[in-house]
């Protein structure tokens, strides 16, 4: 789903952190996507696995941060929700000139 | 490796303060992880080993800690291997699938993947009677495949995996050569032993004798000819089969346990194996699956199932071995299950182990460890622990006069014995609630514990020096949170490190070796001894330990040792200084098995969810836990952290939780949409945790049948009973089928299980019917839901297609 701050704002007031996480998630993996061809145009986002791989060869420093993060949220389960939303958010911050914040 | 500014430290220290906000309580569950599990497991070796020096007792624990790190690699292989045998009996029963899918490997499209030269010429695919695929085909497109691409790092890299076409192919890449080298193979045995069987083979095809009729009669001259001994030995079926059959009957074979060959399905099972094995002593060694026993018998207990617990515990397998002979009597899917939840419970305790650890090196409690003073006071709560635990009515005889020791003293020793609270305060609890006790408390002293206390301290002197002592030999609260801050602290830039070491290594192995060896002497400081695993790659911490230390050298010490000086009892007792290369050399040292076991996470967590979705499988309950249900049962609601379950062949049904978009990501991309069985029945055991999880004994299976038909058991244990006394018979619970209603209609009408699917985006649940997913009918509350349902039926759909 496109990114929607208006909506994202009204899910994480009624508390549907589900919800902004799944925006916020998809949005970046696109984010990294779009960078990752600049560097390689052929390619194709399969897994977060497959685009923490290429963020690693491709990315600069701090968006193959992001990418080992995303990896990290998606697959540990000692994370709280509320935890990966904050973190999810900072780094959309820092992939796109929106200021959620 | 490039110098890196990631992290700042302000923004490392403000991250891992955060993520520690979120766990407040860890310091308790490492407190008791310490007392119960840790130090018994320090002890023992220690014990065992009266000659150990300092060294040689350090070497002993690096050289645990390797055997532990390499325990996860044994099963690295595992959950890609598993979803490879999906896409090969999918190819083996779909023919049609298999040619298509061979034609479309040699399109464009897929070509320019691999960059390869192409010939545009169309060779002929099937045989005349188009039974066959030609092997001319098959060799070409085996051909114009990159040979890199059979290379096993591709398996780790995740790169080419996706979706379940590409699963299949990529299964394809691997077997085709292998295939044809073992059909050259098999003529040239059959040439070798008699030409004539090549001759009558290829002629029978050119007059389009079917298969069947080409192998029953070659067979039979063979037969003719030879002893039975010569053809067995020969393996002469195997290889008229391949040369008949082709590659049909090759992806059959890779999937037979019982093949001579060396199959898929064999690989699988040797692995599964080993790392089953490999983690479950791991278990044993650290304590794990005595701390799990000791849980469960405390909650079994609770249940008035005490003795089961018992009986379990008698019937674990202690020994390798012992284990290695159980698990040959489970199928695939169910070593499938169980390393699955052995892996997801390694995650867990290699976690706790690394905190222990690294409070151990923190406060050199290692070192005081070794102090016999330190071993006769743990002595002395050994023989606390017994005479709590056996002596449940313990007797009371007034002995006012005594000097020493007196009840205060009891209590005191009591209080440094049980630094947890809850411990001291259960134990005192029980010592005064006694009847005794209550009517006169001055008249209590306990002879048992007394004269144990007397036992190991004489004198009055000894026992004062020992209990201020130890004392102050536990961390306290603070000295744990500050040790745990320094985990946290470390996570990250660890993190990020190890990736990109993983990365370079997938990259090019023979480049990173060279630019990050080990001396020697370097590798027995680390790991305590020098590898001879060839899969597993060592390299030095330096460039790890010159990033941390170029980014955070100063920064860490100011602002940890800092911490330390806020103590209160920094004036009491010494504090180490806090430095960095020593703190994140440990750390790394620590750090590396768990972080393994999270990069497979992804693997597991999908081929678990294939597990699910895989119709053929054994399980007739697995899939995705609900957490609510709507009034009507049109509809379910899955949390953000939900869980994978199955009822397996084993002693508990296997539980991994995970999150819902992990297990999203990977349908939509392996099925093409978002729908999965739902898991049933969690009611039965919803707070009974038992993570000792093994195979079925034939004696556990049969107290399991006694005490479920025991009608004296309260509801709760009856029903927990009931469920693994249907896991041990391989059948569906009743409970389960219980559960559903009854289709509606005439009373006393018979009504079937039939199993739930959800989609995960819309949380509608369905059924299948005739291959296609139907909404569930509405629940409507009747008289005949009254009637026990008591078939089932099989699933008629597929799990998913290409």
């Amino acid at each position: 789903m496109k990114f929607n701050k208006e909506l994202l704002i009204e899910n994480f007031e009624k508390k549907n952190y589900s919800f902004c996480i799944q925006m916020l998630t998809e949005n970046i993996i696109e984010k990294l996507t779009e960078e990752i061809k600049e560097h390689n145009p052929n390619f194709e986002y399969i897994n977060i696995t497959n685009l923490k791989t290429n963020a690693l060869k491709y990315l600069d420093n701090s968006n193959k941060q992001i990418a080992i993060q995303l990896h990290d949220f998606i697959y540990s389960e000692d994370y709280e929700e509320t935890f990966i939303l904050d973190a999810l958010l900072h780094m959309y911050e820092s992939l796109s000139d929106e200021n959620i914040y | 490796m490039e110098s890196r500014d990631v992290w700042s430290f302000e923004s490392s220290l403000a991250s891992s303060k955060k993520f520690r906000s979120t766990k407040p309580r860890e310091y308790k569950y490492l407190q008791e992880f310490y007392f119960d599990t840790f130090i018994p497991y320090l002890r023992n070796i220690i014990n065992s080993h009266p000659e150990y020096s300092y060294e040689d007792l350090e070497r002993h624990i690096k050289i645990d800690i390797t055997k532990l790190s390499e325990a996860i690699f044994e099963g690295s292989d595992v959950y890609h291997i598993y979803l490879e045998t999906i896409a090969c009996n999918y190819l083996a029963n779909k023919p049609e699938k298999l040619s298509n899918l061979l034609d479309q490997m040699i399109k464009p499209e897929f070509r320019d993947t691999f960059e390869t030269d192409v010939y545009s010429y169309v060779l002929p695919r099937q045989n005349e009677d188009g039974s066959n695929l030609d092997d001319l085909f098959v060799e070409y497109v085996s051909s114009i495949m990159k040979p890199e691409y059979n290379s096993q790092q591709r398996i780790h890299n995740s790169e080419y995996g996706g979706t379940f076409k590409e699963m299949c192919m990529q299964y394809l890449v691997e077997a085709l050569p292998w295939y044809l080298e073992e059909k050259a193979s098999a003529e040239t045995r059959i040439t070798n032993t008699n030409p004539e069987y090549i001759a009558i083979i290829n002629s029978e095809r050119k007059k389009g004798t079917p298969n069947k009729d080409i192998f029953s009669k070659v067979k039979k001259l063979y037969t003719k000819e030879f002893e039975p001994t010569f053809i067995n030995s020969m393996n002469f079926d195997a290889d008229l089969n391949l040369l008949v059959y082709g590659l049909p009957f090759y992806l059959t074979n890779d999937l037979d346990e019982k093949s001579p060959d060396e199959t898929l399905a064999k690989i699988l099972r040797k692995n599964l194996k080993n790392s089953i094995v490999q983690i479950n002593s791991q278990f044993n060694k650290f304590g794990f699956t005595k701390r799990a026993q000791d849980i469960r018998k405390a909650k079994f207990t609770d249940l008035g199932i005490g003795n089961f617990a018992d009986r379990l515990t008698d019937a674990s397998y202690t020994s390798d071995e012992e284990l290695a002979a159980a698990i040959e009597q489970l199928d695939l899917e169910n070593l499938m299950a169980y390393n699955t939840s052995l892996t997801n419970r390694y995650s867990k305790e290699a976690t706790s182990l690394a905190e222990a650890f690294f409070v151990t090196y923190q406060y050199d409690l290692l070192r005081k460890f070794q102090d016999p003073e330190v071993e006769r006071f743990f002595r002395l709560k050994d023989a606390m622990d017994t005479h709590t635990e056996t002596d449940p009515n313990l007797v009371y005889i007034i002995d006012k006069n005594s000097e020493y020791p007196t009840k205060e003293d009891l209590f005191r020793a009591l209080r440094v014995l049980y630094p947890l609270k809850p411990s001291y305060i259960a134990i005192r609890k029980r010592i005064t609630s006694l009847p005794e006790a209550r009517k006169d408390a001055s008249k209590v002293s306990i002879p048992g514990l007394i004269h144990e206390i007397r036992k190991a301290y004489p004198t009055r002197e000894e026992f004062e020096r020992a209990m201020e002592r130890m004392q102050d030999f536990y961390p306290t609260q603070d000295e744990l949170n500050i040790a745990l801050d320094k985990m946290a602290f470390l996570f990250n830039p660890t993190k990020y490190f190890v990736n990109e070491v993983q990365d370079e290594i997938d990259t090019d192995q023979d480049a990173f070796e060279s630019s990050i060896n080990l001396t020697e002497e370097e590798e027995l400081e680390l790991f305590g001894n020098v590898s001879n695993n060839p899969n597993i790659i060592r390299y030095s911490q330096r460039p790890y330990i010159s990033y941390m230390l170029e980014n955070y050298e100063n920064q860490y010490k100011d602002y940890f040792d800092s911490r330390f000086r806020l103590l209160p009892e920094y004036s009491k007792k010494s504090h180490p200084e806090s430095d960095l290369s020593k703190d994140a050399s440990k750390y790394l040292r620590f750090y590396t098995p768990i972080f393994y076991s999270y990069k497979f996470k992804d693997n597991f967590i999908n081929s678990l969810v294939a597990l699910t979705l895989d119709n053929k499988s054994s399980f007739k309950n697995a899939g995705i836990i609900l957490d609510s249900e709507s009034d009507d049962k049109t509809y379910g609601r899955i949390s953000f952290l939900t869980g994978i379950g199955i009822d397996a062949n084993l002693t508990s049904p296997v539980q991994v939780h995970c999150i819902e978009p992990a297990i999203a990501a990977f349908l939509k991309e392996f099925t093409g949409d978002t729908i999965i069985p739902v898991y049933e029945g969690m009611d039965d055991y919803k707070g009974i945790s038992n993570q000792s999880v093994f195979p079925f004994s034939p004696g556990i299976k049969k107290h399991l049948k006694a005490l479920a038909k025991d009608t004296t058991l309260p509801e709760r244990a009856s029903a927990y009973v009931r469920r693994i006394n249907a896991l041990s018979l391989g059948k569906l619970p009743e409970s389960i089928i219980n559960a559903q209603p009854s289709s509606s209609g005439k009373s006393k009408k018979k009504s079937v299980f039939k199993r739930r699917y959800i989609d995960i985006k819309t949380g509608e649940l369905f059924n299948i019917e005739n291959g296609n997913y139907v909404p569930v009918q509405p629940y409507v509350q009747t008289i005949q839901d009254a009637i026990p349902l008591s078939d089932t039926t099989k699933d008629s759909g597929e799990g998913y297609e290409i």
